[in-house]
């Protein structure tokens, strides 16, 4: 009955459905249960001593999915664009009248923005489970179990892979505290903790790239203050801890409108976004974010930092394990690691400086 | 600066403090830290030999100094190298914990959950400062920094 104590999900199929197989926990409290004290070490041998999560707390579901007729994405677009169209637009701006939302902006982790779900916080899995299709479902519950079970998680940045495209919405990632440039032709969303994430709004283009793009092509229009993008040819990737994996059919329609304070101040960004995906989710799903902005782009202390991800983490016997570097697979990034290949493999017993600590220091232990 | 690298999964001569009990979730990580045995804390103290700026996650490395206040070597006679990894360069470099702040041939103290295979490599524990010595003036044998005249706290206010 219970995914902690099983030898093998996939025959456990028929219970995937109940939150009892998971113990009730959510998505990222698997993810995490190792690392959480959420496995009991002194009371049997983990992982049957996990722990159970709060039975009656989810998300519910008809918040998750599209609140919208359409069934793709293009249909979407080209509805948004028609409705546009109507009113005499798309609206074109020039260098001097394109939306002066130009800075810094971050998460406000203060409203019910509605995208808890994509960070698998609120939810129990078999609610997330009923929005996939059963090979995502499969994907998801595997995941969900090795994790868990067998403490062997795959996270992206352990591996400085790709984060991939939904994970700009992912909690940790940080890619929706972005620095966000304006122009008339292009509107460039920077952001990203682990690796970098670069979304590109062309504005008045359409998609022309033939194969997957980890962050997608995004395409837009202006509709009086509000930035209507489409974004298409997607590499397919995972959002990882314990959600779900998207195939490369996944596509979205996005909003940004401006925000105003009480004076009339712009403040941030509303954003909607709505996940067409249909071989891996049963119908579109939604989310909405607000975004604050911290600081204009005349900040004369905020930066952008353009991430190198590097990692010595390696799978060893299925799990990450850090290399020390006594491994022949470390790579000592800030130690000239090219000097190091000469010395190891062509300088074999040469008489050269020795450099790696003070003499005096070292003297001190004699 | 060289390393001397050498295999020390050997734990022989380690001046070391297990405690039970004690878990740790880093904040911003970029991995997840079930790799580490967050259920024991180790007490190190070594001469740092390189200072990893990594964006993602700061390594400190050091050679290891044994409860006889010498440098542990192995049975080939090398230093025992460990390291432990902390919060992302920029984080850390706000806690004084930089490259210039460690150069080599710093001596420090640090609190670390190890690695469950058991090599030497750990986790920086949570709440705990990083003791560094005075320049060239190592604890008493058996002794950590933050028991040295002069030591300072970095990235806490307790070791």
């Amino acid at each position: 009955m219970i995914e902690f104590s099983s030898k093998n999900f996939y025959k456990d199929q028929k219970l995937w459905s109940d939150q009892r197989y998971f113990r009730c926990n959510t998505p990222r409290q698997l993810t995490d249960i190792w690392t959480s004290a959420r496995i009991r070490f002194g009371e049997g041998q983990p992982p049957t001593s996990a722990a159970w999560g709060d039975c009656k707390f989810d998300y519910p579901r008809e918040k998750i999915v599209s609140p919208y007729p359409y069934k793709t994405a293009k249909e979407h677009y080209e509805a948004l664009l028609a409705a546009a169209k109507a009113k005499g637009g798309p609206t074109v701006y020039t260098k001097a009248t394109t939306p002066d939302w130009d800075g810094y902006y971050t998460r406000d982790q203060r409203a019910d923005h509605g995208a808890e779900w994509i960070w698998g916080t609120v939810n129990q899995i078999p609610t997330i489970l009923s929005l996939l299709t059963p090979e995502y479902q499969k994907r998801m519950v595997q995941m969900n179990y090795h994790e868990a079970v067998d403490n062997a998680p795959q996270w992206e940045a352990s591996f400085c892979y790709p984060e991939g495209f939904m994970r700009w919405w992912a909690q940790a990632s940080q890619g929706g505290n972005f620095q966000l440039t304006m122009t008339p032709w292009n509107v460039q969303f920077l952001s990203g903790i682990a690796a970098n994430f670069l979304r590109q709004v062309l504005i008045g283009k359409e998609h022309v790239q033939k194969v997957p793009q980890w962050y997608g092509e995004t395409v837009g229009f202006w509709d009086g203050t509000t930035l209507v993008t489409w974004t298409a040819n997607v590499q397919a990737w995972t959002l990882s801890h314990s959600m779900f994996e998207f195939s490369d059919k996944i596509e979205t329609v996005e909003t940004y409108k401006p925000a105003y304070d009480a004076s009339g101040k712009f403040v941030g960004l509303d954003h909607e976004v709505v996940f067409y995906d249909p071989e891996a989710f049963v119908q579109p799903l939604h989310a909405t974010y607000h975004f604050i902005r911290l600081a204009t782009a005349d900040d004369p202390n905020r930066r952008y930092t353009y991430i190198e991800c590097l990692s010595n983490l390696r799978n060893t016997n299925g799990r990450p394990t850090q290399l020390t570097n006594a491994d022949p697979r470390y790579i000592d990034y800030y130690g000239r690691p090219w000097a190091q290949n000469w010395e190891k493999f062509f300088e074999i017993g040469w008489d050269k400086p020795q450099d790696a600590l003070p003499q005096d220091v070292l003297d001190l232990f004699k | 600066m060289k390393n001397l690298p050498i295999r020390s999964g050997i734990v022989a001569g380690l001046f070391a403090f297990i405690s039970l009990g004690l878990y740790v979730i880093p904040a911003a990580s970029h991995h997840s830290f079930a790799m580490y045995d967050q259920t024991k804390v180790l007490v190190l103290t070594g001469v740092a030999h390189q200072f990893v700026a990594q964006a993602n996650h700061a390594e400190l490395h050091f050679y290891l100094i044994a409860p006889d206040g010498k440098l542990t070597k192995d049975k080939d006679g090398k230093l025992v190298d460990w390291g432990v990894e902390m919060a992302g360069a920029a984080a850390m470099a706000q806690q004084g914990i930089t490259a210039a702040s460690f150069p080599a041939g710093t001596i420090f103290s640090v609190k670390m959950n190890p690695l469950r295979d058991g090599s030497a490599f750990g986790s920086r524990a949570a709440d705990t400062a990083i003791a560094k010595c005075p320049w060239k003036t190592p604890p008493e044998p058996g002794k950590t920094c933050d028991t040295v005249k002069g030591s300072e706290l970095l990235g806490g206010t307790a070791f």
